[in-house]
């Protein structure tokens, strides 16, 4: 570090109160009226616009600094009031003094040798490097044991309960404080006393916690803007001052005059309204200022409270230039390591480039050309801007780009268009996780969207149904060199989230696949020209000759794709789990096993490509390399689309299409179910259900009546699936893992089966009933919210209803959810932001404290793991089949 | 020393005094100042437990707990004595 500048150290932050001594002497002004502007428009003197507290207006001079507008960060001015009030922010710590203080002599409440044991101690935990929290709990301690002391130790006087009247009204039994009071109070606890109580008195009174003068923020802190019909619109921490210093003035008048008490005090308690609100227009027990317009005044703690406060819209997160936004849309022709960006973006975008004597005449030649240029209807990238080395920037037009190209000379940067390889960043919000944002290489399309490849759309949790997505173009060269290396697309394949791929094919791509391997189709010459006209190979399949034509089987075709040392074994998605595994042998081709690169048997699904499960992209990411697995997952996501689109895929409710018999025998199982469920009611109503343990009654027969319902469904599902085979497309697509599952086809075509709220059959509606439609006290399966008609057939009007609830839930469930999470998410990100892996494999935060020993306890890579151990033995079996075949990697 | 002992307790994991000469040898392997460990408070039942077999254990010892880890079988983490 410390390349450039000045590095310092904080060494240490010293938090104290404004003394008002202190306050006058940080004033530029003393300010007494209430007005800000006179009639012809300037600052009125004194007022809460002088000029002494800086300018905003081009064109005048601060009066204290000589400053204009962009010299004069402003200066502070101050505010006499009349009478003190206290301080919002301090409330709590006056309390606290206030007790644990002796109301007549402001001493402690605790005798001197405790106060000095205390004392001691506090610089024991100070110098032995404690916690600021350690001395502030004890400090805590001792004010909570000091105001318990009913008898002052020191002068013997009784001491009274101080109450707190919300939000700044401090009580003493019945009589009132008044600021002044409490202020004299604090005034007679002795330095030494403070100390104990958390105080440091060599920076801090406590008399300073109730106000007797108001630090008034520079006029740049709360600029008035001018309207376009000439009126001035004031700052809202303006209109509060003004009220601050209205009050002010008619309470000093009226007690200069001497008005009667209760006058005084009612405007005394206005001002220290209008105080409280000044700082906090927030705090509870008081209402809150309003603008004429009825709109709530933002005044101090407002402006760095919360997500839009100063802190987290202004300090942690900023607006960055060089960044662009636009829709998304998928390009099957793109690599996953591209992203598609369109000209008109591509000529806003820029990088900067160094003129050097060996690319001047480049440079110049491109600046010759303006802005945009084109070169025979193609996109070349252009400059916007030149830099000189004094930092001026000149506008590169159509005009002037020939005089400016002459004036180029090494050392100058130019700011150009991207171009074709450029890499940027490239990012969707939610930010969820790291694949959240990702490096790509720049390709330039026609258009108005980002275009990517569709198997980077997991990681960034993408669709196109209008989904936006931010482009960041890197600016300096450490920048693109360390985003290529550890942000590429191809560089996280691999998810640190599960130890397995994140990028892979989705939906058409594993249906395409499938349709290209199972039970290994042969192909024509046409066909496969076809397939392999999208994508550039130097690697073939073998043909057979077939009739005297040549043909290709699926397996050889999509075996040209796979790496050559590449032995893996593994079951597909379409795996029927048979009780014995049959291996190579299986009957339904749903036992992948490649050899040296070789698919022998099996059928490519999800569980071969896919994201999150594709064990072939994990392996080939594992051990032959990111650019290997990227090259693996662009060509058999565009071969997959060629054999797809020759083929033709479209699904409809047809689909779902089942013989009447069938129908009639799914039927009959649902009745059956319904009749078991009324059997269990009886027998309830009869007190001969058998008891489950740990259960009442009524619960027994609500486990009873879930289980049997839902085994009715699953039974459906089992007699439907039987004429649904991967001769279907929807069951082809739940087979694979491409979409949809083999519940959402039973729910289609045989039944819905019982609806759930909270997991519980539905019971609440009317008395006794769920809807008014059934007998009270009905325990059936159709009382409550047994589904028994399918999507395809369509519901009935009681079933529709427990539908609807259990739909309703589901969307409930999900706004809850994802506002939780988010709110946990950052605070566990806040917790763990400055932690750090070593490299002896520690955790440590930026103190350098232990957090862990061993990162996670194991030391692995999650990222490298699979699936979260740190050793895959099936792998290595496999491993050592091909090696012992005389193969393998 | 209360009436259970906390450490025969199968949620407590295993601790260990780290003698006193061993120290410098542990705390050069992990290069961690003893001060950037995590700590234990003297009072922790576990530390009064263990008083009862190694005599006093002053402010600034070394605590070895050998855990049981999900991920890694076995996994040892080093707290200092402190008190409060």
């Amino acid at each position: 570090m410390n390349r450039s500048g000045i590095t310092k150290r904080i060494g240490a932050i010293k938090f104290a109160y404004m003394s008002p001594k202190e306050i006058r002497k940080l004033s530029a002004t003393k300010i007494i009226t209430p007005d800000t502007y006179d009639d012809d428009g300037f600052p009125i003197e004194m007022g809460l616009m002088d000029t002494h507290l800086g300018v905003i207006e081009p064109g005048l001079r601060c009066k204290t600094c000589g400053g204009r507008v962009d010299q004069c960060s402003g200066h502070f001015g101050h505010i006499e009031l009349s009478m003190p009030v206290i301080h919002v922010g301090y409330v709590k710590d006056i309390k606290k003094l206030l007790r644990s203080s002796c109301s007549e002599c402001g001493r402690i409440l605790i005798s001197d040798e405790e106060r000095d044991h205390y004392i001691k101690e506090i610089r024991r935990i100070d110098t032995f490097g404690g916690d600021t929290l350690d001395i502030e709990r004890m400090t805590g301690e001792v004010a909570q044991g000091a105001s318990t002391n009913k008898v002052c130790p020191h002068c013997s006087s009784e001491q009274r309960k101080i109450m707190l009247d919300k939000p700044t009204t401090f009580r003493e039994e019945a009589t009132k404080l008044t600021p002044k009071e409490v202020r004299a109070r604090l005034e007679r606890i002795p330095d030494r006393d403070l100390i104990p109580l958390g105080l440091n008195p060599k920076v801090v009174r406590p008399e300073w916690m109730v106000l007797s003068v108001l630090l008034v923020p520079p006029v740049t802190v709360r600029p008035s803007i001018t309207l376009e019909s000439g009126d001035r619109s004031e700052d809202d921490l303006t209109h509060k001052l003004v009220d601050i210093l209205r009050i002010n003035q008619r309470l000093r008048e009226n007690r200069d005059v001497g008005s009667p008490q209760l006058i005084v005090e009612d405007l005394w308690d206005l001002l220290q309204y209008h105080v409280n609100t000044y700082f906090d227009n927030q705090t509870s027990g008081i209402p809150p200022a309003r603008h004429r317009s009825g709109r709530t005044l933002k005044t101090l703690i407002q402006r760095l409270k919360g997500k839009e406060g100063r802190f987290r819209q202004n300090l942690s997160g900023k607006r960055v230039n060089f960044s662009s936004r636009t829709v998304i849309s998928p390009d099957p022709w793109l690599s996953i390591n591209q992203v598609g960006v369109p000209i008109r973006a591509a000529r806003e975008l820029t990088v900067p480039l160094k003129v050097t004597p060996e690319n001047i005449e480049f440079v110049q030649n491109m600046v010759r050309m303006g802005p945009e240029p084109m070169e025979r209807g193609k996109y070349v990238p252009g400059v916007n801007y030149i830099i000189r080395p004094d930092g001026r920037r000149i506008r590169v037009t159509d005009m002037n780009a020939e005089t400016v190209a002459e004036k180029i000379e090494s050392g100058f940067t130019v700011e150009r268009g991207l171009k074709d390889g450029d890499i940027v960043l490239f990012n969707r919000q939610p930010s969820l996780h790291r694949m959240s944002m990702m490096a790509h290489e720049v390709k330039i399309v026609p258009g108005k969207t980002f275009r990517m490849n569709l198997a980077v759309c997991p990681p960034y949790n993408a669709d196109f149904d209008g989904d936006e997505m931010n482009i960041h173009v890197l600016q300096s060269e450490e920048a693109r060199a360390e985003a290529k290396v550890i942000m590429r697309v191809q560089e996280n394949i691999l998810s640190p989230r599960f130890g397995g791929p994140i990028i892979g094919a989705t939906q058409d791509h594993i249906s395409g696949l499938f349709f290209l391997t199972y039970r290994n189709p042969l192909f024509s010459r046409r066909e496969v020209v076809s397939i392999f006209s999208n994508i550039k190979t130097d690697r073939f399949p073998k043909y057979v000759e077939v009739e005297g034509e040549r043909m290709w089987y699926g397996k050889e075709i999509f075996s040209s794709f796979l790496p050559e040392k590449l032995n893996i074994e593994f079951r597909a998605s379409i795996c029927e789990k048979c009780d014995r595994c049959m291996k190579e042998e299986c009957e339904y081709d749903a036992y992948v096993s490649i050899e040296d690169g070789y698919l022998k048997v099996g059928t490519i699904d999800e569980n071969a490509v896919g994201a999150f499960k594709g064990g072939i992209i994990d392996k080939i990411a594992r051990d032959l390399g990111t650019s290997e697995a990227r090259r693996f997952i662009d060509q058999i996501t565009t071969i997959s689309l060629g054999v797809i689109t020759l083929r033709g895929f479209t699904t409809s409710i047809k689909d779902e299409d089942i013989p009447p018999e069938t129908m009639r025998q799914i039927n009959e199982l649902l009745d059956k179910a319904k009749e078991k469920v009324k059997e269990y009611e009886t027998a309830y109503r009869n007190d001969e259900l058998e008891q489950m343990p740990g259960r009442d009654l009524k619960e027994t027969l609500e486990i009873m009546a879930m289980k049997e319902t839902g085994k009715a469904r699953d039974n459906v599902g089992i007699l439907a699936s039987r004429h649904l085979g991967l001769g279907n497309n929807s069951v082809v697509m739940a087979k694979t893992g491409a979409r949809a599952s083999m519940l959402n086809l039973t729910q289609m075509a045989g039944s819905l089966g019982q609806q759930a709220i909270r997991g519980e059959r539905p019971s609440r509606g009317y008395e006794d009933r769920t809807l008014s439609h059934f007998q009270k006290g009905s325990l059936g399966a159709e009382a409550r919210g047994f589904v028994k008609s399918c999507y395809k057939e369509g519901l009935n009007p009681l079933e529709f209803f427990f539908h609807s609830m259990a739909g309703r839930e589901g969307l409930v469930d999900t706004a809850v959810r994802t506002s939780r999470s988010g709110y946990m998410q950052r605070r566990l990100i806040h917790a763990m932001e400055d932690l750090m892996v070593y490299n002896d494999g520690s955790v440590r935060n930026t103190g350098d404290t232990m957090i862990q020993f061993e990162f996670g306890e194991d030391g692995i890579d999650p990222m490298r793991s699979k699936k979260g151990s740190a050793v895959d033995i099936d792998d290595i079996i496999t491993e050592f089949k091909a090696v012992k075949r005389g193969g393998g990697a | 020393m209360g009436k259970i002992n906390v450490m025969k307790h199968s949620f407590v994991p295993e601790h260990k005094l780290v003698p006193k000469e061993k120290e410098e040898e542990l705390l050069g392997r992990i290069k961690a100042p003893k001060d950037k460990l995590p700590k234990i408070l003297k009072t922790d039942p576990v530390l009064l437990q263990m008083e009862g077999i190694h005599g006093k254990i002053e402010e600034g010892r070394i605590i070895e707990i050998i855990r049981k880890s999900d991920t890694a079988g076995q996994a040892h983490a080093y707290r200092m004595v402190v008190n409060r």
